[in-house]
């Protein structure tokens, strides 16, 4: 099989137009797309005695504060699960962070993120 | 091969396969026919799908509609069937040389049509909303955030962000653009869309046959200690687990996908030795994949 050199040009200028067209449509899509609202500490109780997991926040009581992180593994995003007490885990690549949210163990390379410190 | 429409006819040498031996439609057939089974009964799982309740809407479907827990069976396993015959009609093809016998277009639609699959089979497991589909959905959207540039933008478009669970995004791209996309490409593939009927005959058979038996499963359990994700995917997670992420989620899948989609151009005499690392990977990940199962 052998292509001439027209058609090869004419092959990878319908291709660099695809693909030119795909990255303004994702570019564009990006900056149209709705930014997440801020966080919500309404749900979040300073009376908790136990580190408890809310849908999207990881709540650790501390002598006089509550501390906030976001439930979401700094490796690839999994939500967090909060392991007996102790600490946080990674459902899916086992990445494992102390109740101050700093890394223990696992791929994720970061510590969690605190999104609020809530005095009690 | 017929070279002058651009498709393989089921009685060359090309198109034939060793499925046909024994009596058995060609790998190809019996993907197409797996597709044509996974569509339909796809149609009937959406219409009891809400993608703002996504795991109550497949319970409820599940459990309150008659044979609502065999159509969804059937639609996950005719899926991983079409997986299947579509991985090893690729190695099939691939091990006769196939890729040189066709105009580079056609390669491309072949090679376009693996990461669509994919996407909509990922997809697919994500829109269940349960533990595990928020944790594909959530690899899903970490891995395209690795891409430089573009990432985060593709992460938006392809996913969306599941905030709360809700999946409108991946639906509308699950049940209309990506397998439109998919469609079309096999239009462009084989130059029809009506698959043969004794292939999809014996694909009904056979994912009917697994869907009766073995039910998908629902990971009610909020709080997980493991998820193990889609089967084909044990081997990238045992990977995600102790290499970084941009490299075991990007660059070697992408390296590969590049290396498997420049077959057709490579010089004749380097083929040889680049089909063999090739399959040399394609069994790595398949035993990284047993791997991963068994431990």
């Amino acid at each position: 099989m052998s292509l001439s050199r027209r058609a090869v040009l004419a092959e990878a200028s319908r291709a660099a137009a695809v693909a030119g067209t795909a990255a303004v449509g994702l570019l564009g899509a990006h900056a149209a797309r709705p930014r997440p609202p801020s966080i919500d500490l309404a749900g979040v109780d300073p009376a908790i005695t136990v580190p408890t997991a809310t849908q999207d926040l990881l709540i650790v009581p501390e002598p006089g504060r509550v501390v906030v992180f976001a439930r979401r593994c700094p490796h690839l995003g999994c939500r967090l699960n909060v392991e007996d007490g102790a600490g946080f885990v990674c459902p899916c690549h086992g990445s494992r962070f102390d109740l101050k949210g700093e890394r223990l163990e696992g791929p994720a390379v970061r510590n969690l993120s605190t999104v609020a410190t809530v005095p009690r | 091969m017929d070279e002058r429409d651009g498709r393989l006819a089921s009685g060359s040498k090309a198109g034939r396969g060793w499925t046909q031996r024994f009596g058995l439609p060609t790998l190809g057939a019996l993907t197409l026919g797996a597709l044509a089974v996974c569509v339909v009964s796809g149609v009937v799982v959406a219409t009891g799908y809400d993608a703002a309740r996504p795991v109550d809407s497949v319970l409820a479907f599940e459990l309150g509609r008659p044979y609502g827990w065999f159509f969804r069976a059937l639609h996950a396993h005719s899926a991983q069937l079409g997986l299947l015959g579509l991985i090893a009609h690729t190695l099939e093809y691939l091990a006769r040389g196939g890729e040189r016998q066709v105009p580079p277009g056609h390669w491309v639609v072949v090679m376009v049509s693996l990461p669509v699959t994919l996407y909509l089979m990922l997809g697919g497991r994500a829109l269940v909303g349960d533990a595990e589909g928020l944790g594909v959905a959530a690899v899903m959207r970490g891995l395209l955030e690795q891409l430089p540039v573009f990432g985060a933008a593709a992460a938006d478009v392809l996913v969306g962000a599941n905030v709360g669970g809700n999946m409108t995004l991946l639906l509308t791209h699950h049940v209309s653009s990506a397998t439109l996309l998919l469609l079309v490409l096999t239009v462009a593939h084989l130059k029809r869309v009506v698959p043969d009927a004794a292939a999809t005959a014996v694909a009904l058979g056979l994912s009917g046959a697994v869907a009766l038996a073995v039910r998908p499963a629902v990971v009610l359990s909020d709080a997980p200690v493991a998820l193990e994700g889609p089967w084909y995917m044990a081997g990238l997670r045992l990977m995600l687990q102790h290499l970084p992420a941009w490299f075991a989620g990007l660059a070697l899948p992408l390296s590969f996908y590049l290396l498997f989609s420049s077959l057709p151009w490579l010089p004749e005499a380097r083929v040889r030795a680049v089909r063999f690392v090739i399959f040399a990977i394609s069994v790595a990940y398949g035993l990284l994949i047993a791997m991963a199962e068994l431990t």
